[in-house]
């Protein structure tokens, strides 16, 4: 039995992204279904807008800091808890100290410990997903991505690189998602192709840092070294 | 030509060759995951019961702080996120909600400067921030459960402790009253009515 227009329209105040079938199948059953549904659809939009407030620049990197450093506290009841503590500080340190302190021979280098690191991990993180951070983590790094790069990013999060801090990006491309390191402050031979592990990587030269692009041979990565290239924009020469 | 680049010797490396990750770092890289994926939609929906920015900072970190301390506690990754939200929900009534005055102003937040929106969205958007706020406790959470965690009808009922059908119940009227309320704004002509 098929759903009448107020079974409907109640479906559409309560689960308006319902996979129902029969709800489903009524929206374009007749009209006033569609025209119901679309009115819906332009209210949910809206809702989704209004509801998602922007999240304060650097919010989730504090977050991870804050944490960590609270961990650091030492309580008087027990040492244990103490130990326990330091551990993780070393531990949650530790990523960050071996990028930062360990010499890697060169940029080369680095993008593939990096890679091997946590790009296949990143990846997966970042299927299906759209990126809303974008703004804040790159304002962080004092950059900008123009709007049709950025309407590409599944995925972005900060990381350590050779310089200090960069940024880590997943883009969706027609052959599957891409890796992108942003190394600010740092010097890269433009266009050089790299071979680790079964991936490859294209560097990037970029107005005040670098980029490497990463990924499988098949991907054909080097078509986007332009794209990437004019993307990174700094917001002082926006203005 | 192609640059093949050899993986750092003795790095992080076992015997095999496959990258070794000590309990801690799994530990870390475990949280700093749960911290990406719900951090943001965590400090939305603390904005919106919390209705203050630094009380809303206060609470999620708060809940990731507990989240860090208790986090061999949580066997399943896929289960973070109803896990952060009661953490969340639970750290908010017994610490927080005090803290929150009475009347608040969610004027105050911005609508982030979109080249899609016509100043009609915008100003809905507004309107709707603001009945958002209006709407009844028992309305607004479900609806911000809803559309800000992506939760469906049974996981809301879960996390509030209430049957499905009272859930799809208030959904529907915290709807119906944002509706209602746009059109009396005069804005709303082209939002189907569902009172």
């Amino acid at each position: 039995m098929s759903m009448n227009l107020s079974e409907f329209i109640h479906q559409l105040g309560t689960d308006p992204n319902s996979r129902d079938a029969e709800f489903l199948r009524a929206r374009d059953s007749a009209p006033e279904f569609t025209q119901a549904a679309n009115e819906s659809d332009l209210f949910e939009r809206r809702l989704g807008r209004a509801v998602a407030v922007p999240i304060p620049v650097n919010f989730l990197a504090d977050l991870q800091e804050k944490a960590r450093t609270a961990a650091r506290v030492p309580t008087q009841w027990s040492y244990y808890a103490m130990a326990a503590s330091l551990l993780l500080v070393v531990a949650a340190a530790g990523m960050v100290w071996r990028m930062n302190s360990m010499k890697f021979d060169s940029v080369e280098q680095y993008v593939a410990y990096h890679y091997q690191h946590d790009g296949e991990d990143v990846l997966s993180r970042a299927e299906g997903q759209q990126a809303g951070n974008i703004e804040e983590i790159l304002a962080g790094l004092n950059v900008k991505l123009t709007p049709g790069l950025a309407g590409m990013v599944s995925l972005i999060k900060f990381c350590p690189t050779p310089a200090g801090k960069g940024a880590h990006l997943v883009i969706t491309t027609p052959s599957g998602p891409v890796t992108i390191i942003f190394m600010p402050d740092t010097l890269v031979t433009d266009g050089e192709m790299l071979a680790f592990d079964g991936m490859q990587a294209q560097l990037v030269g970029l107005p005040g840092g670098s980029a490497a692009v990463i990924g499988s041979p098949g991907q054909d990565i080097a078509q986007w070294h332009s794209l990437v290239q004019s993307s990174f924009i700094s917001p002082a020469s926006e203005a | 030509m192609i640059h093949a680049v050899p993986a750092k010797p003795g790095f992080c490396n076992d015997i095999s060759g496959i990258p070794v990750m000590s309990n801690e770092s799994r530990r870390t890289q475990r949280f700093n995951a749960l911290a990406e994926a719900y951090g943001a939609d965590l400090y939305r929906y603390a904005m919106w019961i919390c209705a203050n920015d630094a009380l809303a900072k206060d609470l999620v970190q708060e809940t990731y702080l507990r989240a860090w301390k208790a986090l061999d506690r949580l066997n399943d990754d896929a289960a973070g996120k109803s896990w952060l939200i009661t953490i969340l929900r639970r750290e908010f009534a017994r610490t927080f909600e005090r803290k929150v005055p009475k009347f608040t102003d969610v004027d105050t937040i911005d609508v982030p400067e979109d080249t899609e929106l016509e100043p009609d969205d915008r100003l809905e958007i507004q309107l709707l921030r603001r009945n958002i706020q209006k709407l009844p406790p028992r309305y607004r959470e479900p609806l911000l459960l809803q559309v800000v965690m992506g939760y469906s009808c049974d996981e809301i009922a879960q996390q509030l402790a209430i049957s499905k059908s009272a859930v799809m119940t208030q959904l529907f009227r915290a709807r119906a009253q944002l509706t209602q309320r746009l059109q009396q704004d005069g804005v709303a002509g082209n939002v189907h009515e569902l009172v």
